[in-house]
This record gives C-alpha cells, sequence and structure tokens, in this order.
C-alpha cells in the first residue's frame, strides 16, 4: 500500500494494517423472550451495519422457536416478536 | 467525531474507532468438550458442545468447515463464572469435527507483549489492541434457506404398523440455495447462527382384518376384529451453510426425528366394538411448517491468522 496503517508484534509478524477490513462491534445485548428492545448508536450515522442474531439457550425440539424481528433504521435498532431469549450483536464497518 | 480516533481501511470503512470496539481472538477449541447427539440416519446430525472458560464478555464464536456438509452454531450459552458453551450443529456422518474460535471485544484479553497499538474509548478500557489479534473479515454473504428441505416426501416405502421403518431416505434433506464468495483464503472459518426451523410429515396408514370363523365372498362368518394402523414420521430441521471452495450454500439439517403411531381396534360378532391403543417416538414441534426464513449472514475470516 501507498498509504495507510501496518501494525507489528514485537517479533515483526503484521498484526493488522488498513488493507484488512472488519466488523466493529456496536454493542451486544441480550433480548428476553417476547420482549423488545429498542437501541440508538449515533456511530451508526453513515455506516453499513450488520446484525446478528443467536439463541442463548438450548434450541427447543419441541415446539417453535421464532426468532425476533430486527429492524435498523438510521441509527436506532429495533428487535422484537421472538418467542425465545436471545443476543443481538450489532456490527458496522 | 471531535475527538478520539478512527482509521479507515483502503475501501473507507471503519478499521478502527475509539466510538466502537474490534474484536479480537480469544481462545480456540480443536475439538468438542462432548457430543450431545449423533446419528447417521436421515442424511446424519451431529451436535457438538464446546465449552470455554475464562471469557469475560459475550463471545463471537467461528467455526472451521472441515468436511462439505452443514454446519451452523445454534446457541452460546452463558454458563456463570466467565464460562461459556457455544452449539454446533453440523449434517453428513463423518467423523471429522470443526475447530471452534472464539473473538471477543479487548476487554476479554490481555498482553504483555511491549510491541504494539492500543485505542480506548472515552471509559479508559480498549477499542483496539494490535497484540490481541483483531479480526479481519475476509468476506461474507446474506444468504436466505430454501422454504422445504425437499421437494417431495414420498410414503412409499413406509410402513404403518407401528413406525418399524427407517424413513432416512424419505427426509434427508437435499434442498438448498447456492452463493459465491470469491477470493477466500485455504483455511475459511464462519461465524453463522442458525435461525431457520421446518418441520415435515408423512402419514401412512393401514388396514388389517382378522377372521377367526371362515370368509364366504370376501365376508367373515364368524368373530372380526378390523385394525386400522396410522404411523406418523417426521423430521425437524434447522438452518445450516456448507463451504466447498467457495461455493456457498444455505440448506438444511436434520435435528430431531421420531414415528408416532396409533391403531384403533373394531370388533365383534355381527356386531361393532371398539378399541385401540397409541405408541410415541418423540414429540414434534409443529405440523408442515417452515418458520424464521429471514435473510442471515455469514461472515468468513482466515482461520490460519489465528491458529
Amino acid at each position: 500500500m501507498s498509504s495507510g496503517v501496518k501494525m507489528f508484534s514485537a517479533a515483526g509478524d503484521l498484526d493488522y494494517s488498513s488493507t484488512d477490513a472488519t466488523w466493529n462491534q456496536v454493542d451486544f445485548f441480550a433480548v428476553s423472550a417476547n420482549g423488545s428492545v429498542t437501541n440508538t448508536y449515533a456511530i451508526l450515522s453513515g455506516r453499513t451495519v450488520l446484525t446478528l442474531q443467536v439463541q442463548i439457550n438450548a434450541p427447543p425440539l419441541t415446539r417453535k422457536a421464532t426468532s425476533h424481528t430486527i429492524a435498523v433504521s438510521g441509527t436506532s435498532v429495533s428487535v422484537s416478536g421472538g418467542s425465545e431469549d436471545a443476543y443481538i450483536l450489532v456490527l458496522m464497518k | 467525531m471531535s475527538y478520539g480516533f478512527l482509521a479507515l481501511n483502503d475501501s473507507n470503512e471503519v478499521l478502527i474507532t475509539s466510538d466502537a470496539r474490534n474484536l479480537h481472538f480469544l481462545q480456540k477449541k480443536s475439538s468438542p468438550t462432548s457430543v450431545a447427539f449423533t446419528s447417521n440416519d436421515y442424511g446424519g446430525m451431529r451436535r457438538y458442545i464446546y465449552s470455554f472458560s475464562n471469557v469475560s464478555v459475550t463471545p463471537v464464536p467461528f467455526f472451521s468447515a472441515p468436511t462439505t456438509d452443514f454446519y451452523a452454531i445454534s446457541r452460546v450459552e452463558d454458563k456463570g463464572s466467565n464460562n461459556w458453551d457455544i452449539e454446533v450443529i453440523r449434517s453428513g456422518t463423518s467423523t471429522s469435527t470443526p475447530e471452534v474460535y472464539l473473538f471477543a471485544d479487548p476487554r476479554a484479553g490481555s498482553s504483555t507483549e511491549a510491541y504494539g497499538m492500543v485505542v480506548y474509548m472515552d471509559d479508559g478500557t480498549a477499542a483496539f489492541d494490535s497484540r490481541l489479534k483483531p479480526l479481519a473479515v475476509t468476506g461474507g454473504s446474506v444468504i436466505t434457506h430454501p422454504s422445504n428441505p425437499r421437494t417431495s416426501f414420498s410414503s412409499t416405502g413406509l410402513d404403518a404398523k407401528y413406525c418399524p421403518t427407517n424413513a432416512g431416505t424419505v427426509f434427508a434433506p437435499t434442498e438448498y440455495n447456492n452463493y459465491s464468495i470469491l477470493n477466500q483464503p485455504g483455511k475459511p472459518i464462519f461465524s453463522f447462527f442458525s435461525l431457520a426451523q421446518a418441520e415435515r410429515e408423512v402419514i401412512v396408514q393401514e388396514l388389517e382384518v382378522e377372521c377367526d370363523g371362515e370368509e364366504v365372498y370376501d365376508t367373515c362368518v364368524g368373530f372380526e376384529r378390523e385394525y386400522y394402523f396410522t404411523s406418523k414420521y417426521w423430521a425437524f430441521y434447522r438452518g445450516g451453510m456448507r463451504w466447498d471452495s467457495g461455493s456457498l450454500r444455505a440448506g438444511w439439517i436434520v435435528v430431531e426425528k421420531g414415528c408416532n403411531w396409533t391403531y384403533d381396534k373394531f370388533s365383534g360378532f355381527l356386531g361393532i366394538g371398539t378399541g385401540g391403543d397409541s405408541g410415541t417416538g418423540g414429540n414434534w414441534p409443529y405440523s408442515n411448517e417452515t418458520i424464521n426464513l429471514t435473510a442471515n449472514t455469514v461472515i468468513v475470516a482466515d482461520g490460519a491468522r489465528y491458529d
């Protein structure tokens, strides 16, 4: 690269550089079964946002496990409608 | 921002910022702590538990895919006292097991190395620490699972009497959606959380007649019993992803199966009496429905970078 940043370890290995890409963690929060949460993050303004959902408890094998609906609008992330406890991971780049 | 630190990468995306935390490599397990379930029927199914200790924040797990079967993370559970269980499900019959890599924000890690760069948030905790192997993403895709695990579920060969048939060939999943992710590393690792679910069932019925007397022109003269046998074979699926040299598939993994049977008995001598019985092969979660078909995300990174 002609410009940017490189970070090396003490052994001289390249740890990270501006040719890399990543998703930065904005928040990682829990939503309870049948609960709803709306959070606002100013840092999301103008950024690409990615949300991930993972169940907390052992997935039930004897009934439906409806996932939460996640809506991202501007800097706001809303989660609701799921029948299970879940973690919501908010990422941006 | 009016103060702090912001580094963008060559694509003008955020690489490091003092307003959010990078994910950093924390721990890796090369094999499961325990195998919660295994079966070679119905296309094969495995459920692995990977237990981790000394993880002080909620981790983000990635897994390797040593075979071209379907994989997914089905739960991340806080066991208390900084212990976590990660559950990985997989299709197929191979004995190979995935490796699980844990990433977390830098508050969960520490380093005594004297070289590197640390970026702090305004609360004094680290947002980025180059000494802790920050996560570098190599690719990803938004995927959606097909609405049906198979195009058809045939009752051919299924016996209605007391659920005797192995229905693996009837329910083994075949359908998937295909995606392409180019230029990925030789050892990709994936973060993918299973959400999609489907249940399918096939009901077969049979009538059996017992005559204690003589049959005259297909009519029983004497005591007669009629048995109406019904068997409900079923399978429960969860969404998974498969990787094969740049080809990413969104498909299905059977995680539970069973069969329930009943019979009704009608008996008598030139009259009607009733009776019956039933047996169970597990409880099916619901009937013939696919849920959670929302778009889901796969994130890809280079596992070799963290080995």
